[in-house]
């Protein structure tokens, strides 16, 4: 990771907690603990206000405090605080006149969009190169500190390890307080570390005593359950990590190629034929769902986050009468690139789990097992169950959720291209029609218009039988873009879902662009409106900056590219679920 | 907006469209039967129908107000041309004018109605024989392409190595394959692109292969591979270039229209009873 | 080999479809980052040749195109041949050969006044000074002549009174036909004023040189009309008497023609049947015509009986027979003309007679118009100024001719003309000769006997006396008035012939068959031919003064009667000039005159006017004509329907009723106006005529059978003929 570790520094950690407790003999020989923190880890020297972690933020490392001090905000800063630009709307008017003068240089930037200068008024953080990185600061961040409530986390104490380890975004921002070193440990290290029982230990304690309670809350399925049943599901739950986490640097790789190989390099997480001994709920990451078909496997379907396997399987096993035979998995369960999984046993899962999910939310077979031992019990008239529909449809939290258990499509050969090329990680992703699409390109120059003459995609990409899916953010729901940006420009909206580039702050690293498995985001060299190109004062480098598709979050007029397709062959999409591209191309059969 | 499909989308506006054209209709005769003066009254209208169409186009120039997706517009736009079309054989005593003037704005309008329907036609079968080709080429980077494929023409027949091959490949090279490699496609292919000249020098390719030992043949699929990616290239470049001409000969035109419909009713208020 | 096998680099991606220009560095090199600027430069020290992209090779043609607009619309505007260029279409044929000896730039300001004064005529407003001029106006420049300015823009060219009028008559056969409900009475009236119609509403210009301009749909023309219909077959308003009881000036009963006088002439298998061709035949333009003439249709039956008619003739005047006291009173008076009182007075003399005021009083104090009435000293005294004014009027018209009678008339009001018409052929000559006979030659005859010329004056009245009975004054007078008041119904000049004839006893039984017949010959051909009156009064000419009006003047003339010592006038046959003058002056006359009465009671006159009734009427109308304005709101022309084989038998359409059926026509509501008073044919269906005139057949347009422009300035009124 960093040539700057040395054996000193390395004997200087091994001899400091938690690193001197550890067992040494409790790793392999291949990777031993100073290996470890040779290669995974760094010691980063924080100077007073440097923002360490960001909430929102995806990040794929823990940080240790070694020394000094370092205060954890409690409630959230604004964007501005953190430099970042917050996007405002523009009224028709402006909107249009800023089309009216959209600069004739391609990829024109003012200065101030360029950087964030120091002693601006307006911005109250800066970007300052500490040893060999750019690090953003917080101005005045007494003030901030005055106005914030925050906890302070001093030497010997971990943070952002959730995040780092489960792909989750940063709860909330770290800063420096005093001058601090830290030790950085990225999500490979700290797998490893918890070979350390003790370690393990420590850190499985704190996840479940802090997330996993939030994490099962989150899963609809058990959104009834009460609070006891909660805490004996949450103590018998495992998790378990499959595939790497960094998938997209696989991807790249093997994304071409033939689909058998490409099953095959996946993990598998549960193999169909066996008898379901677990529940499978997806914290994040994919999972493909396959049969045995002819020599290979066949996708039947993908699974996202929060989805659920094995459902149907335990929940008939579960209620069948006494002599009946057990059902066993009908599908693998595969890691497409990483998957994070919570596992319930099964015995949890009849017990404190079944009796409070809704029987309309059950697999077919399981719900009308269920339903004959009910109306033994009581008279369950078709009116009355209705009336109860009614009922519940009153309260906005009882609503029925579809397809939990995977996203499926009536072609075969459809699912298995999404799954294959990844896209069911899109959430905005561009689809286009190619039966309708006459190549006119209006929704490129859309795009240009709305951005000031530049367009941010191309009207490329993988296409399928009449299906294009154009390289254009797909404002992903595992955005691997934005792990590892050292300033944190590139930031997903919390409202909207749309990840952003404030470009102010973007130091133009190509962290995002090279993480992007879809190729979309484009670094761009800058220009003033004259045509002459921004230059790094220090290096005389030209300044590049990273471009993306951002939604048109700014247009009164959501995005261009949708709008300005004459034959309704374009559209944003949601593919992390099936329905709406189903729903989209039943429309124009 | 609740969801149609296509289909129920297509008969609404159809249905919509027919009724429009039967109260016109029925007003014109209604008019005329009362001895009002119709012309005005149909003029007005195609007049603003083709400005409500010609505003069509400034509608696709400014994408980024939120003025409704253009695909609505592009609905309304067909069906209010088909209305308009109507429109104006209500107004015409013939379907071509009389006078000098007259009779150029009819025939502008007439082209302009033609190419509007040919469009509707070109837009809804095109696309699919684009698809059906390989490579989603874009039209502006036709050239590069082009330029690419000749390139790697080129390099192949450097890097044959076997003596052997080189005269073969050599001359069937300058005489078919560079000018099939170098040039546009032709006029004739352009408006009617056939499979003609890529059978024939496949076929030609395939001929040779007698003469040729195992990486001659190796370089001759290659040629193949570009011929056929060429055609594939022109064939796309053809279609979209007829996707394009239409729209800008119809927005064009449609400049025309209106210049010419504005003096038009300028001049029939002017000289009006 | 299968190409799968063959990589290319993917095409670079930073395409920017929406700039003008694109880096020329196209094969096998990636284009440069930057790509050329706006104006198509690129930027790079060795630079490359830019070329366009589609947008900008698209908005350089726009470009263009916008020019070249432009330029053609400055051309248009600028152009000598800019009025040609404008024009909106060629006109209709008429219109354009006008045009085409107009000055090219003149010819739009031909119609359109707005294009009057400008050479640019189109930027300039209308000037001012022709402001209030309207295409209309141009068009009755030209029109006037058949489109009276004043009325041009009315509806229907009438004004609002006529239209009341045509409401009204509209609404009284409403009253009597059914008022059909249609959907078409709800559609919308009409967009333009009634009172402000302007030429262009309906006559469309500049629709190709052979468009109809008359072409109007039914729809446009009832739009203004309360009650409208479909098609003419299914709900056109029925008709009741079209064609028929519109009238005409000759008194003709197709019925009685029809059913009985043709019939029964036919009975001995002689003579023609009745046949509407005959009379009705076709003229030049293949039209029939409405009557023949007499001679062709009316002579061959007619002529034998219209000759006795008129034979009767008029008379001027006659001097009245006065007793001996008072011819003595008179003096000089002739002696043929003294006797018993007696003579009645000629209505035309009376009407001479009226211009002095004393004799039109004296002639109120004569009873009955006729001198034998005479018994009280008044009425004696009345006689005798009559004899004076008689005399008097002989020694004018002697002395001074015409001019003294016409300044007679004047007084009347009659119109000189009119007199000259009826006194043409009577020269003063013959008046002098009268006088000379009657009153110079008795008085120096009476130079003789001078004395005894007064006292005894009835030598000859004795004779006639003395046939029968004698004693009794009145006796002869009984016969006379028989003969002439109550047989004959007029003054006979045959009878005074007869009376004072010496054989009027047996003439009595001669003249009856002639008498007998009605004047009109309602019956001709019961009547036997009685042509040549027996040749009883051509015995009495006993010298060579005696003069037979029926064997000399067979041609008509004036005579002067020395028997009954009066000037008279015998008729030809048909056409006679002088009773046409007469009834000319009759009309004239004033209605419930005396005189006027007693003139029409002449034989000869009431022959004329019994089958001329129009003679007298107020626009003296001899021919035939129909009375009402024909060819108002309808048209119709026979000769196109001739051309169908079925048509051309009149009795397809002209059915002649029977008896009992005319009877029940006599309801018409036109009846009083018309001068028949029935009509003698069925009523005309309107699914005759919408058996063919449907759409898709001959055409069931409203402009078909009617017209739209009325024009009244010929006949003054208008009618509606339903």
């Amino acid at each position: 990771m960093d040539a700057s570790m040395d054996d000193a520094d390395v004997l200087w950690l091994r001899s400091r907690e938690p690193f001197a407790s550890m067992d040494a003999k409790a790793f392999p020989r291949s990777i031993p603990l100073e290996g470890i923190l040779r290669n995974d880890c760094r010691i980063k020297r924080c100077e007073p206000g440097e923002i360490i972690v960001r909430e929102g933020d995806y990040g794929n490392s823990a940080f240790l405090v070694i020394a000094g001090s370092t205060k954890v905000i409690v409630d959230s800063l604004s964007p501005d605080q953190m430099g970042r630009s917050s996007p405002k709307k523009l009224s028709w008017f402006q909107a249009f006149r800023q089309f009216l003068r959209r600069p004739k240089v391609a990829e024109a930037r003012l200065p101030e969009q360029v950087t964030t200068a120091i002693d601006s008024p307006t911005t109250s953080s800066s970007i300052r190169q500490i040893d060999d990185r750019p690090a953003i600061f917080l101005q005045d961040f007494n003030a901030v500190l005055r106005d914030h409530a925050s906890v302070e986390l001093g030497p010997g104490e971990l943070f952002g390890e959730v995040a780092a380890m489960y792909r989750s975004p940063r709860t909330a921002t770290v800063i420096a307080a005093t001058e601090a070193t830290l030790l950085e440990i990225r999500w490979q290290g700290l797998r490893i570390l918890r070979r350390d029982k003790r370690f393990a230990a420590s850190m499985d304690e704190h996840y479940r005593t802090h997330w996993l309670n939030v994490h099962l809350r989150e899963v609809p399925l058990l959104r009834y359950l009460p609070e006891a049943s909660l805490v004996r599901v949450a103590e018998a739950t495992q998790m378990r990590s499959f595939g790497r986490l960094e998938w997209n640097a696989d991807y790249k790789r093997t994304r071409n190629l033939p689909v058998e190989q490409q099953i095959e390099s996946e993990p598998i997480v549960c193999e169909a034929g066996r008898v379901p001994t677990e529940l499978v709920i997806v914290r994040s990451g994919f999972g493909r769902l396959s049969q045995q078909y002819g020599a290979s496997h066949r996708t039947t379907a993908y699974l996202g986050k929060g989805h659920i396997f094995g459902l149907e399987e335990l929940s008939y096993n579960s209620v069948r009468p006494a002599n009946t035979p057990l059902l066993s998995l009908q599908n693998s369960l595969r890691a497409v690139g990483f998957l994070d999984a919570l596992f319930i046993p099964a015995e949890t899962f009849a017990a404190d789990i079944l009796p409070h999910v809704r029987r309309t939310e059950l697999p077919e077979k399981a719900a009308s097992l269920l339903l004959q031992s009910a109306e033994q019990r009581l008279e369950m008239g078709s009116d009355r169950r209705q009336n109860a529909r009614k009922q519940n449809t009153s309260v906005s939290e009882n609503t029925d959720i579809e397809s939990e258990t995977g996203q499926q499509f009536q072609q075969t050969a459809l699912l298995e291209f999404i799954v294959q090329s990844r896209l069911n990680n899109g959430r905005q992703a561009m689809v286009i029609d190619l039966h309708r699409c006459t190549r006119c390109d209006d929704c490129v120059k859309a795009c240009s218009d709305a951005h000031e003459g530049n367009p941010r995609f191309v009207r490329q990409g993988v296409s399928h039988d009449r299906l294009q899916v154009v390289e254009a953010c797909m404002q992903c729901s595992d955005p691997v873009c934005m792990i590892g940006c050292p300033t944190g420009s590139i930031m997903r909206d919390q409202e909207t879902g749309v990840v952003q580039i404030h470009e102010s702050i973007c130091v133009g690293c190509g962290t995002c662009a090279s993480a992007c498995p879809y190729d979309n985001i484009r670094m761009a060299e800058v220009f003033d409106h004259q045509g002459r190109p921004y230059r790094d004062m220090t290096t005389d480098m030209p300044i590049v900056k990273a471009t993306k598709c951002d939604m048109c979050s700014k247009l009164p007029s959501g995005p261009a590219c949708a709008a300005a397709c004459p034959h309704d062959a374009l559209v944003r999409i949601d593919l992390t679920e099936s329905k709406p591209l189903q729903e989209w191309l039943d429309l124009r059969s | 907006m609740p969801l149609h499909s296509f289909r129920q989308r297509r008969r609404i506006a159809i249905t919509l469209t027919v009724f429009a054209l039967l109260a016109m209709l029925g007003i014109v005769w209604i008019q005329t039967g009362r001895l009002a003066d119709v012309s005005l009254l149909t003029g007005g209208t195609l007049l603003c129908c083709i400005l409500l169409l010609a505003l069509f186009g400034m509608r696709r120039r400014l994408p980024i107000l939120p003025l409704g997706s253009v695909s609505t517009w592009t609905q309304v736009h067909i069906y209010m041309g088909f209305f308009t079309a109507g429109v104006y054989w209500m107004h015409v005593p013939n379907l071509i004018g009389n006078g000098i003037f007259e009779c150029s704005l009819s025939i502008v309008f007439l082209l302009v109605t033609l190419s509007g329907f040919y469009g509707l036609y070109a837009s809804r079968t095109l696309p699919k024989r684009l698809t059906a080709v390989e490579g989603q080429h874009r039209f502006d980077r036709v050239e590069w392409h082009r330029g690419q494929i000749a390139d790697h023409a080129t390099k192949l027949l450097e890097e044959l190595s076997v003596h052997v091959g080189i005269p073969v490949l050599g001359s069937f090279y300058t005489q078919h394959l560079n000018p099939f490699f170098n040039s546009r496609p032709s006029l004739a292919y352009i408006l009617v692109p056939t499979g003609v000249r890529r059978r024939r020098l496949l076929s030609d390719l395939r001929d040779l292969e007698r003469y040729l030992e195992s990486e001659g043949r190796s370089t001759a699929g290659r040629f193949a591979a570009l011929v056929r990616r060429r055609d594939d290239l022109d064939y796309q470049f053809a279609l979209q270039l007829r996707l394009r001409l239409w729209v800008a000969f119809h927005s064009i035109l449609t400049l025309a229209l209106v210049a010419g419909g504005l003096v038009h009713s300028f001049m029939a208020l002017r000289f009006a009873g | 080999m299968r190409r799968d096998e063959l990589q290319l680099p993917p095409p670079p991606n930073n395409d920017r479809p929406g700039d003008r220009w694109m880096c020329g560095r196209s094969s096998g090199q990636t284009p440069c980052v930057r790509g050329p600027s706006d104006r198509g430069i690129c930027p790079m020290e060795r630079a490359c040749r830019v070329k366009r992209s589609w947008y900008g090779r698209r908005r350089h043609a726009l470009l263009v195109a916008t020019v070249l607009l432009i330029a053609m619309l400055l051309f248009m505007i600028k152009s000598r041949h800019q009025l040609a260029i404008i024009k909106p279409g060629d006109l209709s044929n008429p219109h354009a050969q006008i045009l085409a000896t107009t000055v090219t730039s003149q010819r739009c300001a031909a119609c359109h006044p707005q294009a009057a004064n400008t050479d640019n005529l189109w930027f300039n407003a209308s000037s001012v000074g022709h402001q209030h001029l309207t295409q209309t106006d141009a068009c009755l420049d030209c029109h006037h002549k058949t489109i009276p300015r004043k009325v041009a823009k009315l509806a229907h060219n009438l004004d609002a009174q006529q239209l009341a009028t045509l409401r009204l008559s509209r609404q009284r056969l409403a009253s009597l036909a059914e008022y059909s409900d249609t959907w078409q009475d709800l559609l919308p009236g009409p967009a333009v004023d009634m009172n402000n119609i302007q030429c262009a509403t309906c006559h469309r210009e500049h629709r190709g040189s052979s468009a109809d301009l008359l072409a109007i749909s039914d729809t446009q023309c009832q739009t203004c009309h309360s009650d409208r219909f479909g098609s003419f077959a299914t709900s056109h308003p029925d008709w009741q008497q079209w064609p028929y009881g519109r009238g005409g000036e000759i008194s003709f009963n197709h019925a009685t023609h029809a059913n009985k006088y043709y019939p029964a002439k036919r009975q001995d298998g002689k003579g023609t049947p009745f046949q509407c061709a005959q009379c009705h035949q076709r003229n030049t333009n293949n039209e029939i015509s409405r009557a023949a003439s007499y001679r062709v249709a009316c002579g061959s039956c007619h002529d034998e009986a219209l000759k006795l008619e008129t034979a009767e003739g008029l008379t001027l005047l006659a001097l009245p027979i006065l007793s001996p006291e008072s011819a003595a009173r008179v003096q000089p008076w002739p002696e043929a003309a003294t006797g018993f009182y007696d003579g009645p007075v000629s209505p035309l003399a009376e009407l001479l007679l009226q211009a002095d005021p004393d004799i039109a009083k004296a002639l109120q104090e004569i009873p009955n118009h006729d001198v034998a009435a005479v018994e009280t000293p008044a009425a004696i005294a009345a006689a005798e100024t009559l004899a004076q004014g008689i005399r008097q009027l002989i020694n004018e018209f002697a002395s001074q001719g015409q001019p003294a009678l016409i300044k007679r008339t004047q007084r009347l009001g009659l119109t000189p003309e009119s007199v000259q018409a009826l006194l043409r052929a009577l020269s003063p000559q013959l008046v002098e000769e009268a006088r000379q006979n009657w009153f110079i030659q008795q008085a120096q005859s009476k130079l003789d006997p001078a004395a005894d010329s007064q006292p005894t004056p009835k030598p000859k009245p004795a004779e006639t006396n003395s046939n029968g009975t004698k004693g009794l004054p009145e006796a002869p007078r009984d016969p006379n008035d028989l003969l002439g008041s109550d047989l004959l119904g007029s003054d006979l000049p045959g009878s005074d012939l007869l009376g004072s004839d010496l054989l009027s006893g047996d003439s009595l039984l001669v003249p009856n068959p002639n008498t007998d017949t009605d004047p009109l010959a309602l019956d001709p051909l019961g009547t036997e031919p009685l042509v040549e009156t027996e040749p009883a009064k051509k015995s009495p000419p006993t010298n060579g003064l005696d003069f037979d009006a029926d064997s000399m003047l067979p041609g008509g003339g004036w005579f002067r009667d020395d028997q009954g010592l009066a000037i008279r006038y015998r008729g030809s046959d048909h056409d006679d000039p002088v009773l046409k003058a007469m009834i000319n002056i009759i009309r004239q006359l004033p209605a419930g005159m005396p005189t006027r009465e007693r003139l029409l009671q002449n034989r000869a006159i009431a022959a004329c006017i019994a089958c001329h009734p129009g003679a007298i009427q107020r626009h003296g109308r001899w021919r035939s004509r129909p009375l009402s304005n024909i060819g108002q709101f309808t048209k119709f022309s026979h000769a196109s329907h001739l051309n169908v084989a079925e048509l051309s038998n009149c009795i397809h359409c002209h059915r002649v009723a029977g008896k009992s059926s005319s009877a029940s026509l006599l309801t018409g509501m036109l009846a009083p106006q018309s001068p028949h008073g029935q009509m003698d044919f069925l009523p005309l269906t309107r699914e005759s005529c919408s058996s063919c005139h449907r759409s898709g057949a001959s055409g069931d347009n409203c402009t078909t059978c009617h017209r739209y422009h009325i024009d009244l300035r010929n006949s003054g009124t208008i009618s509606i003929n339903h």
